[in-house]
């Protein structure tokens, strides 16, 4: 009889266990704790099972169906590769924070339609990703980790509003899918474009993964945002906002990425460009289109995550991955600067490499009259990230003129994550098919086929001429160390000196206050103490006492003439 | 180790105009589906990726000119 138990119950279970065992041992924990979870997803058949009842409301905790298995093989394998990487450094808290994070992730992914459960786990998943921040020993870790936590606290606050309100008005199960318009509707949503990195919250995600130990960039890259393609895809298909909105995130995700000195920041960027490639198919809504949402996102998951351990294998190597330091790294660290190809020529969609087929069903699913913009992003897209993550890495790495020092490689576990990552670069590239068959609706295109294929190296090759060639007369610019400003420099500059003068200008006005408070309180207290002096000596002669007598004998008298009346 | 004479850029240029020929030439002896616009037309891959690479070169350009601080302080430590 199968186990009903949520496959990221699992991966929470071994959390608080990592923080115990000793350094040889968490790698390990951390894979075995995956491949169970991943036995418990491929080891039951589709449904919904394991009924509790919390507080009056009963829910399912786990509901497999097509949608959340994809995303859960991905996720999950991705949790291996991570395993394998992080035996190349010792931080038990970050260990212990990533499996948080993913069995966060993992857990939201298979609360299905049921909502609290799912809101709970993504925001357990939320406080995983802040703590991974936080493990990280980038000196600047502290500060973007709190950046992070009041993105990660705004979006659970839409979601605990959202959810309370579906509660009362549809009960916890969501049936069909969710209405924007609604006001339940309307802060699920809106909790859903933070998660995902949405135009103006789309600063999160490069922020935090640029501060983030290689591993834990690994992990971001892989269970943060990718949940909320999920949950958009599950919630809310065919939800025509998402399509602008998307080609909005491919649009700034483009721009950055090309220009990007940090190159952690520009594959998050990328990335971003990507998960908008995946709003847009799931705002089109058909079926072909959301097919290509979930092979897309498999992609994404571990290309991403492969592009980002390898980042990391250069930055443990040379001591960071900006472009404008990394001339000639290419033949310091072979092995670390294949992988990063390898991950960027999948990130671009060339034939042959993950993102190629998945790409072209995206395509397929714009190929429409009505969504030609959109089908015009996508093939411009591809071309863009060529250029940024193959061509100028590439050129950099393996830059002419200068003496390199001698190879110098990463740490093993490193370097096999990097590899085991490329290897599913190429696998999936070269074999689709048996994704393709996981889809909900089966996708049945051919990606090989002629037409399809002399049109992506077609597009490919002049992207690359065009851009070798702007690049030979110094048409691009020169790389230099530097800083993009991007929206997080608002909040963090302006908005932040804002927030510091209203303090200042806040407590002045508090010590003000305190000081009138406390001066008025003298006075009174020095006159009270005046009054009850005189009274002490009422038989002393004096003008008040008069008037006190006075004043007793105009009580008197309004007493007696109250008692005539 | 001997001190590279020569970059990468050459024969990245070489594969990619091999591959732009390739492409060229199997697009249009395909029998492709009838192209439901412009931009799907045999020889429109070419000048999208033309145009994304100079969208490419505009952008890092701009981006540079416009939002560029130079990296200083605690932002640029890398080391982790």
């Amino acid at each position: 009889m199968p186990i009903a138990l949520n496959p990221g119950f699992v991966l929470l279970l071994a959390a608080p266990l990592t923080l115990a065992l000793p350094r040889g041992l968490r790698p390990p924990a951390i894979a075995v704790a995956a491949l169970a979870a991943l036995w418990l997803v491929l080891g039951r058949d589709f449904g919904v099972a394991g009924f509790i009842r919390q507080m009056g409301v009963e829910m399912a905790t786990l509901q497999l169906d097509a949608l959340n298995q994809v995303f859960g093989i991905a996720l999950l394998i991705t949790l291996v590769l991570i395993g394998a990487y992080t035996s190349g450094r010792q931080n038990r808290f970050e260990d212990a924070a990533i499996l948080t994070l993913a069995g966060g992730a993992v857990s939201a992914l298979f609360a299905g339609d049921h909502l609290i459960l799912f809101v709970a786990a993504a925001s357990l998943a939320g406080l995983g990703a802040t703590w991974v921040v936080f493990a990280s020993p980038h000196p600047d870790a502290p500060r973007a980790g709190v950046r992070f936590l009041v993105w990660h606290g705004l979006e659970s606050l839409f979601f605990l509003v959202g959810a309370a309100l579906h509660l009362v008005q549809h009960g916890e199960a969501i049936e069909v899918r969710v209405d924007t318009g609604s006001l339940s509707g309307g802060f699920i949503f809106a909790a859903l474009m933070i998660r995902v990195g949405a135009p103006l919250a789309h600063v999160w995600l490069k922020d935090a993964v640029s501060r983030a130990s290689p591993a834990g960039a690994a992990a971001l890259s892989a269970f943060t945002a990718m949940l909320g393609v999920y949950a958009l895809a599950r919630f809310f298909p065919a939800e025509p906002m998402l399509m602008p909105v998307g080609a909005a995130m491919i649009a700034i995700g483009a721009f950055y990425a090309v220009a990007e000195d940090d190159l952690r920041s520009a594959a998050s960027y990328a990335q971003i460009a990507n998960i908008g490639l995946c709003l847009a198919l799931i705002g089109i809504g058909s079926r072909l289109s959301l097919a290509a949402v979930e092979g897309h996102a498999f992609t994404i998951i571990i290309v991403f995550s492969a592009l980002q351990m390898s980042l990391g294998c250069v930055v443990q190597i040379w001591g960071g991955a900006r472009a404008s330091i990394l001339a000639g790294v290419g033949r310091v660290a072979p092995i670390a600067c294949a992988c990063l190809i390898v991950a960027g020529l999948a990130v671009a969609g060339a034939p042959g490499f993950a993102m190629y087929p998945t790409l072209t069903a995206a395509l397929a699913a714009a190929a429409q009259w009505e969504t030609r913009w959109l089908w015009l992003m996508f093939s411009g897209l591809s071309a863009v990230l060529f250029a940024a993550l193959v061509l100028r890495p590439a050129l950099l790495l393996y830059r002419a003129g200068a003496t390199p020092p001698p190879i110098a490689n990463a740490a093993y576990g490193m370097l096999l994550g990097s590899v085991l990552g490329a290897f599913f670069c190429i696998a999936i590239g070269l074999a689709p098919q048996w994704l393709f068959s996981l889809t909900p609706s089966e996708l049945t295109m051919s990606p090989f086929a002629p037409d399809r294929l002399a049109r992506q190296i077609e597009l490919l090759g002049a992207a690359g001429a065009a851009f070798l060639a702007m690049y030979a007369v110094r048409l691009f610019p020169r790389e230099r160390q530097t800083n993009l400003l991007d929206l997080d420099t608002l909040y963090r500059g302006p908005v932040a000196g804002a927030g510091r003068w209203i303090g200042i200008v806040a407590l002045r006005i508090f010590g003000a206050g305190q000081r009138g408070i406390d001066l008025l309180s003298n006075t009174l207290g020095q006159a009270a103490g005046v009054v009850m002096r005189q009274l002490d000596h009422p038989y002393r002669v004096r003008l008040a006492a008069a008037a006190e007598l006075a004043a007793l004998a105009g009580l008197v008298l309004v007493a007696a003439l109250a008692g005539r009346s | 180790m001997k001190t590279p004479r020569a970059g990468v850029g050459g024969p990245w240029f070489v594969v990619c105009a091999a591959l732009l020929v390739g492409g060229l030439g199997l697009e249009f002896t395909t029998d492709a589906a009838p192209a439901f616009w412009i931009g799907a037309k045999p020889g429109a891959a070419a000048a999208i990726g033309a145009g994304a690479a100079v969208f490419a070169v505009i952008a890092a350009n701009l981006a540079r000119l416009t939002l560029a601080r130079r990296g200083e302080g605690s932002d640029d430590a890398d080391r982790s």
